[in-house]
């Protein structure tokens, strides 16, 4: 895991290198005083830890550049005035720590990030016999059946794939990130952007629909779905 | 053949037995702990009908002698009812009488309902048979036996299955639909529920008196006569079954409407209690506001005491202190309502639990919050109230127990999740059938009211609620979408 520690106080810096050190002692850490120095840096980092207020470029407009260069970035705000993080509310998800670091919050808070590392790394793959083909569950939008047949819509290059199969031995065969919101459709929660009473959108602008039914249960899931590391802190 | 028929009535009573255990189990307490309970009951109630079958000959539904037996079968069916609910069940409840009543009136419908359109079926089957012997499809007397018997055993089963299906289903209908399960009935209302069951028990008692005539000694069918009636008569069943389960349906949205009133009246207290919160917030402003003008007359006033007694600059600075203390925001979560809220709600709750450890670091409010503060307001305070509430629980059975409360939001687009997780004692009494845990308060009319507020508000954010217990840890969590919510709330009662 490669992690990054941009701090313009050189105690600080060195308290939370420390505190990462400590918790992870096979990790490659790397340290920068300004936002600008780690910018510069060619080699892709996991973890990110940064100070908000900065002389130079502050930690928000780091985090904004930073994101458009490699956007599965994890990052985590350490600042002193919780007023800050309000500012960066309109960014991706983040986490966040306040000086002074409390070490109980700063193991949870990594632990927390490392988790989504991993899950961000791991690939659950999605054999198709009869395609001979392995998807990446991640990849997996949702699922239509038409008639006999069942539709694989991907994020992926591949976009729709046809294949012949019962939607209960998929709904069996994918992960718990899946959600059965209509007897012709599986939807991948990862890959929501609204939802309401009778449909759901899906993140490539098609629309699938939701069971009356279901709606409540649905809502449910989908909630327990984004607090258990669907999305990190804030 | 008549031994086989016996042997299809016994897992017809049977069924009815079991039907019988699932009716009043969801709707009364059982009174003996233990799973053989309620199979224990549907045994004893398939053997009591089974012995008023044996009783009373056989099923004499269409014989023209016996009506007085139907009357006596039918009451002794309901005496027998009552006994049961009374053993196996605290049924001392005026809803056992509806439940009763309308298990008698629900089996006897589905009953004739089958009954007599199957009449019909029977007697065509025999002519279909007869037409092939004439046709000479069927030659010897043994393969018309054969198929006789058959085809009326078959019709038979069909029958039983048809009733055992009318029965169910209108006895789920009713379960589900009778959704206040612990709101206790007043005399009228029960007389309201009552009625279509009672009309249906009579009706159907009615029909037994007349169905058979004799003509020339020779006894006939009411719908021999009137052959209409073999619709009429189903019909007029059947709009009592309806009229029974519209019944129990009206009732329940009457009670739910007027549930849903009194919680709104509850929650307009609310809405004023917060109006009368955000004045004293005003005011404590204000109070800043005029303390920053008093700074210089302060310092006059201070120095004028520095320069007399130490103990009376002392005692003026301790005092100034304490006004400063007071004016402190101990909690910033980019929503003025919340901080005041929260504020409040802290120094209500270190009165009762004095180490109580507060953790709002990562709740954090965005900024173009849409959803109106009040209803924030309502949500945390309600959710406050309750883990305050567990805490102090836990601090009394177990003084040393560390005891929190944490935040949480998350935001995902214009979803915004909160996450409340509070010390608990681990112990949750968890109601069959209902959405909400019990209320540990005394008065349970009022209390109890607190999850079912957050609800109501939630889902007027098209979002939702759900709680979840990890060891002893309570964790409870909401969604809301961050926009302007249905003014009128109840968006998705259905």
């Amino acid at each position: 895991m490669n992690i990054a520690v941009v701090d313009d106080e050189k105690v600080i810096m060195g308290q939370i290198s420390g505190l990462v050190r400590k918790q992870m002692p096979d990790c490659y850490l790397e340290s920068y005083a300004t936002g600008e120095g780690l910018l510069e840096e060619a080699k892709r980092f996991d973890i990110v830890f940064l100070d908000i207020q900065m002389d130079g470029m502050d930690g928000i407009e780091t985090a904004r550049r930073l994101r458009k260069k490699q956007d599965d970035i994890v990052l985590i705000f350490v600042t002193g005035n919780k007023e800050y993080v309000f500012d960066a509310l309109d960014l991706y998800a983040f986490h966040y720590l306040l000086k002074p670091v409390d070490e109980n919050k700063f193991r949870e808070v990594l632990e927390r990030a490392a988790g989504e590392v991993a899950k961000k790394k791991e690939k659950r793959g999605f054999f198709i016999k009869k395609r001979n083909l392995t998807l990446d569950q991640a990849d997996i939008l949702y699922i239509e059946s038409r008639a006999k047949k069942v539709e694989i819509h991907t994020a992926g290059s591949k976009d729709i794939i046809e294949i012949y199969a019962t939607m209960e031995e998929l709904d069996g065969q994918l992960g718990e990130d899946f959600y059965r919101c209509h007897r012709a459709y599986i939807v991948n929660m990862a890959h929501i952007t609204e939802y309401d009473n009778d449909s759901i959108t899906i993140t490539n602008g098609d629309k699938v629909y939701l069971t009356k039914k279901k709606y409540g249960d649905f809502v449910k899931a989908y909630m327990w779905y984004l607090q258990n590391g669907g999305i990190p802190g804030v | 053949m008549y031994k086989t028929m016996e042997l299809l009535y016994m897992p017809v009573v049977l069924f009815q037995g079991y039907c019988l255990q699932y009716f009043l189990g969801s709707f009364l307490e059982s009174r003996w702990k233990g799973r053989w309970n309620s199979l224990c009951m549907a045994v004893l109630y398939a053997a009591g009908l089974y012995g008023l079958s044996r009783v009373f000959h056989q099923d004499s539904v269409l014989r023209y002698d016996g009506y007085w037996e139907t009357v006596w079968k039918m009451a002794l069916s309901l005496c027998i009812l009552f006994v049961l609910a009374m053993c196996f069940y605290k049924a001392l409840r005026p809803v056992s009488a509806f439940l009763v009543i309308t298990f008698q009136a629900v089996a006897d419908i589905s009953r004739y309902v089958t009954i007599i359109l199957f009449s019909k079926m029977g007697d065509s089957v025999v002519d279909i048979w007869n037409w092939c012997v004439e046709r000479g499809i069927i030659t010897s007397d043994r393969a018309l036996m054969l198929t006789l018997n058959g085809s009326i055993l078959a019709v038979q089963i069909l029958q039983y299955l048809v009733i055992a299906l009318l029965f169910y289903v209108s006895l789920r209908k009713i379960v589900r639909d009778f959704k206040e399960k612990d709101y206790e009935i007043r005399r009228t209302e029960l007389l309201f529920l009552l009625t279509p069951s009672a009309a249906g028990l009579f009706v159907c008692l009615l029909l037994r008196i007349i169905m058979v005539t004799l003509e020339d000694k020779v006894p006939k069918m009411l719908y021999d006569r009137y052959p209409i009636l073999t619709i009429v008569l189903p019909a007029i069943l059947l709009l009592s079954l309806l009229s029974i389960l519209y019944g129990v349906k009206l009732f329940q949205d009457m009670v739910y409407r007027n549930k849903a009133k009194s919680e709104r009246v509850i929650l307009k207290n609310q809405v004023k209690n917060m109006q009368e919160h955000m004045e004293e917030m005003e005011r404590i402003y204000s109070e800043i506001r005029g303390m920053k003008h008093d700074m210089k007359n302060t310092l006059a006033v201070i120095l004028q005491l520095s320069m007399e007694e130490k103990g009376e600059l002392q005692e003026y600075l301790a005092d100034l202190n304490q006004t400063f203390d007071r004016l402190d925001m101990r909690f910033r979560t980019g929503n003025t309502v919340a901080d005041t809220l929260l504020n409040m709600k802290y120094h209500e709750a270190v009165r009762l639990v004095p180490d109580l450890e507060m953790d709002t670091d990562r709740l954090v409010f965005p900024q173009d919050m849409r959803i109106h503060s009040y209803d924030i307001g309502i949500i945390l305070g309600n959710a406050v109230d309750n883990a305050v509430r567990a805490c102090q629980k836990l601090k009394e059975k177990e003084p040393e127990a560390e005891v929190f409360i944490r935040f949480v939001t998350l935001q995902k687009g214009n979803l915004l999740v909160l996450k409340l997780e509070n010390s608990f004692d681990g112990k949750l009494v968890r109601r069959p059938r209902e959405e909400f845990p019990m209320t540990d308060k005394p008065d349970k009319e009022n209390h109890g009211m607190g999850l079912a507020n957050i609800k109501n508000m939630v889902e007027k954010y098209h979002g939702t609620m759900d709680y979840m217990v990890k060891g002893r840890v309570f964790i409870l969590s909401m969604m809301m979408k961050n926009e302007r919510g249905n003014e009128d709330g109840f968006w998705s009662d259905k």
